[in-house]
């Protein structure tokens, strides 16, 4: 029986709503809220307040692998170089919470991830180091320069820094993500990137989609809104220029290698084809979170039994 | 006579003598004309001709004086190989052209080959027996004037034309305390081995650039004095020794930058080349070599690299630590198939016993009867290539069956552990709990499940991410009837129907598609092969 894909593609939604995990959100904002403690404990005046800057901050937030991003801002004299305030901050880090959390150096960010609590838990907050771009400026541009530990797409590690003002970028995401439905498709692709282990930035994404419902006429119902913008990157993820909307210097669309790139696109093309040749396909890219299975879904997949139950003994279907 | 005009007829060609068929053979000489040179050569015309004898021209232009030269043979013939003509004189001109171009490159230009072209070795069966050594590389250098013992095994006897074939393989050498092991795979370091010397040089041990020495008394300078007095101790030690009639000495030499090559004698026991010789008015005495023909026998270098040098899967992975869990049909053709390929570590894994009705369709045969499938693969694995380490399993997926649904993390971390050392896993049980194991653990590896579905009508093939839950939903949409399934004698054994080459078609389609993926580094992604038999038979890739 042919999947309706619309009615798939709500059900996702629903089932990665991040609400359906508020004891997660809170064990997450707890722990942001000491992380900054400890941090404006250690460096004080240093340090201007840190803040989220992730999907959540964002609201494009889905509530399958969940993780928080912290920026902490520093003053310009708090460190000599960015590497410095990098290897500080994570030296720092990590024997604050070796023993409770795994604590690793990412591309631009310090990964904390906690041990899993009582019920099962993890938390993963990962701290963003960043130094104002001009001395006592910061609350006036919202300007920081990041450390670039390990290759980043085109950008070398160590080589560069990132200079972005993280505020702006948060404020486009959320003003874009207020357009109908854009949202949505941002949610959908985030949910096909952690389901099937996708090495795409959620930055990257988001921007490229802002972008397709800005080159693109984006109606009709869910699966074409969302067909729209896979076909959008598809067709031009390997040209297209994704300024920073905190820097409009960067290029976002650098921080995919030109292998991610063609990869993504042969992703969206096979994406397509196979939905569009067999609607139950949709169910191998748009999964729905097991801990918070659809009802309908539940029901439609209950009537696929119902074929086999006359038999004492369901037939074998892989052979090998 | 035909051969007579079609020679006239070519430029610079002449014939000296004429034509005349003596037997089977025809007979004559000609010249060669060529930019002023002029070369003569015996012409010898086989029955064959114009075509082929197997890979051999049946025509033979011969000239001893330029046996020096690159691409003459040992009996001073030209080697040309020209193409194929079904008319004799245009085979002629064909042949004729091929020797003028041979003056022209190596007589006149004296051009050498870039590769290396292996020295002629006149070798002959003893007594209708042909002894070959097969070497492989160590992780040792040698260096000229090193001698020592080598040893050596019997893997098997052949024959071919009515001679025996008896392969040896070379197993390790002993030198100044080191024992430089060949590398061949555990499995073959387990035979009973013999001993022989060996001998290594800078060069090769011949004469006219390409031909080895005929005789003992050629080779006094090439070899130490050392070593014909460490000879001489071995025709000492060994010359009461019964049951043998020969020991082996093998000559080493390089042929490029990181190369070596062995050539083989077998030296009798009762007549051993060496003997002393007193310098007049001293009392230094000083090793000589009498003239005795050399008895030359055959090697061959089977290192991994000339092994598989005619074609292997990419480095990814050959060099890949290697599961295939569920060893039926299709994951025993998977084994098959890398093993040739030069995958050279690979753990098999199946519970199962080996029934007669297996064998039609999987990489099993007759002869070793009922028996695990997991001991009978792993040899013939081991039998396949040299390179591989084999080893089995029977209880490794009794052990996944009790972890699954267990409470006892530990065993689930452990296994888990134990996966991970695995670079690549061919699940091929297809067994549904194994698939949601594999998916559940989060393994750092490639997973590539594999399963057909009934008349191998499509092979199916999970990787990694979302493995089960892919699985479930590919096998829904091909609901394929199961009402047609082989023999189900009694309640719970039905299989599919497809034979060996139904299988085989998709499997060698799948594994090619894994391994260009792996060629051009792009992701290993779901997919499902097609088959079409509407009008011509078809298979379609269909990649998720």
């Amino acid at each position: 029986m042919a999947t309706d894909k619309n009615k798939h593609l709500e059900c996702v939604l629903a089932s990665h709503k991040i609400r359906k995990k508020q004891n997660l959100l809170d064990k997450h904002i707890e722990k942001r809220n000491e992380i900054v403690n400890v941090l404006k404990e250690k460096y004080e005046s240093d340090l201007y307040d840190p803040f989220n800057s992730g999907s959540y901050a964002k609201n494009t937030a889905v509530n399958k692998k969940f993780d928080f991003d912290l920026i902490a801002p520093f003053k310009k004299g708090a460190f000599d170089t960015l590497e410095k305030m990098y290897t500080a901050v994570f030296d720092f880090l990590y024997e604050k919470y070796k023993d409770v959390a795994t604590v690793r150096k990412q591309k631009v960010s310090i990964g904390i991830e906690f041990f899993a609590d009582n019920d099962g838990d993890i938390v993963r907050i990962d701290v963003v180091p960043g130094r104002e771009l001009n001395q006592g400026q910061y609350k006036d541009d919202n300007k920081l320069n990041l450390y670039v530990y390990s290759q980043f797409g085109k950008i070398d590690a160590g080589s560069d820094r990132l200079r972005s003002n993280v505020n702006v970028q948060i404020q486009n995401i959320k003003d874009n993500a207020d357009k109908t439905s854009l949202r949505e498709i941002i949610r959908l692709l985030k949910v096909w990137k952690i389901h099937l282990g996708k090495p795409y930035k959620s930055f990257f994404i988001e921007l490229i989609a802002i972008k397709a419902f800005d080159k693109k006429d984006i109606t009709g119902d869910l699966w074409e809104r969302l067909k729209a913008v896979l076909e959008y990157i598809m067709d031009n993820v390997k040209e297209v220029s994704l300024p920073d909307p905190g820097n409009s210097n960067n290029d976002v669309a650098d921080s995919l290698s030109d292998f991610d790139k063609s990869t993504l696109s042969d992703d969206m093309k096979y994406m397509i084809e196979n939905v569009e040749a067999n609607s139950d396909n949709i169910k191998s890219y748009f999964l729905l979170n097991s801990e918070f299975p659809c009802e309908e879904e539940k029901s439609s997949n209950n009537r696929y039994g119902e074929k086999a139950a006359g038999l004492s003994i369901p037939p074998p279907k892989r052979f090998g | 006579m035909e051969i007579e005009a079609v020679i006239t007829g070519f430029a610079g060609a002449a014939i000296i003598s004429s034509f005349e068929q003596r037997g089977e053979i025809i007979y004559g000489s000609i010249s060669m004309t060529e930019q002023g040179v002029i070369l003569p050569f015996d012409v010898e015309i086989y029955p064959p001709y114009p075509f082929q004898f197997h890979d051999s021209e049946s025509i033979r232009f011969i000239n001893k004086e330029l046996i020096a030269y690159d691409h003459i043979n040992g009996d001073g013939s030209v080697c040309v190989h020209t193409l194929h003509h079904p008319e004799l004189s245009e085979k002629l001109v064909l042949d004729l052209n091929g020797v003028r171009h041979w003056i022209i490159k190596y007589y006149i230009n004296g051009q050498h080959d870039a590769n290396y072209e292996h020295i002629v070795v006149n070798h002959k069966a003893i007594n209708g027996q042909n002894n070959v050594f097969l070497f492989t590389d160590v992780d040792y250098t040698f260096k000229k004037g090193m001698h020592g013992r080598f040893t050596y095994s019997l893997l098997r006897e052949g024959n071919w034309k009515k001679e025996i074939y008896t392969t040896l393989l070379v197993q390790k050498f002993k030198i100044n305390g080191y024992q430089p092991v060949c590398k061949w795979s555990s499995a073959y370091h387990q035979i009973k081995e013999n001993e022989g010397i060996f001998y290594f040089n800078d060069t090769p041990p011949v004469e006219n650039r390409r031909f080895t020495v005929k005789s003992f008394h050629q080779l006094e300078g090439y070899f130490s004095q050392e070593f014909l007095r460490t000879l001489d101790s071995v025709r000492k030690q060994i010359r009461n020794a019964k049951y043998i009639e020969h020991i082996p000495l093998l000559l080493g030499y390089p042929i490029a930058d990181s190369e070596i090559h062995w050539q083989a004698i077998l030296i009798p026991i009762n007549e051993f080349p060496n003997y002393g010789e007193k310098i007049t008015g001293t009392n230094t005495w000083v090793g000589r070599l009498k003239e005795q023909p050399i008895l030359w026998t055959q090697t061959r270098n089977s290192s991994y690299s000339y092994f598989f040098g005619r074609g292997a899967f990419h480095p990814k992975v050959t060099d890949a630590k290697i599961l295939i869990i569920g060893i039926g049909a299709v994951g025993s053709m998977v084994a098959t198939t890398i093993v040739r390929g030069g995958a050279k570590d690979v753990l098999v894994v199946d519970h199962d016993l080996k029934e007669p009705e297996n064998i039609c369709r999987s990489e099993y045969g007759f002869i070793p009867g009922l028996t695990a499938k997991a001991t009978e693969l792993s040899n013939r694995l081991s039998a396949i290539s040299p390179f591989v380490e084999v080893k089995s399993s029977e209880g490794l997926t009794d052990l996944f069956k009790l972890v699954i649904n267990g409470d006892d993390t530990r065993w689930r971390d452990s296994i888990k552990k134990h996966l991970d050392e695995f670079d690549i896993i061919f699940d091929c049980s297809t067994d549904n709990d194994i698939a949601f194991l594999l998916g559940d653990l989060d393994l750092g590896g490639d997973i590539f499940s594999l399963s057909i579905t009934n008349h191998a009508k499509e092979l199916i093939c999970g990787t990694k991410q979302n493995l089960y839950g892919w699985l479930r939903q590919i096998f829904h949409q091909f609901d394929r009837d199961t009402e047609d399934l082989y023999g189900p004698a009694g309640c719970w054994n039905p299989t599919f129907k497809a034979s060996y080459n139904d299988i085989a078609v998709l499997l060698q389609f799948a594994l090619r598609h894994i391994n260009y993926c792996y060629k051009e580094s792009l992701p290993v992604r779901h997919f499902y092969l097609s088959c079409t038999e509407e009008n011509q038979f078809d298979i379609k890739l269909t990649q998720f």
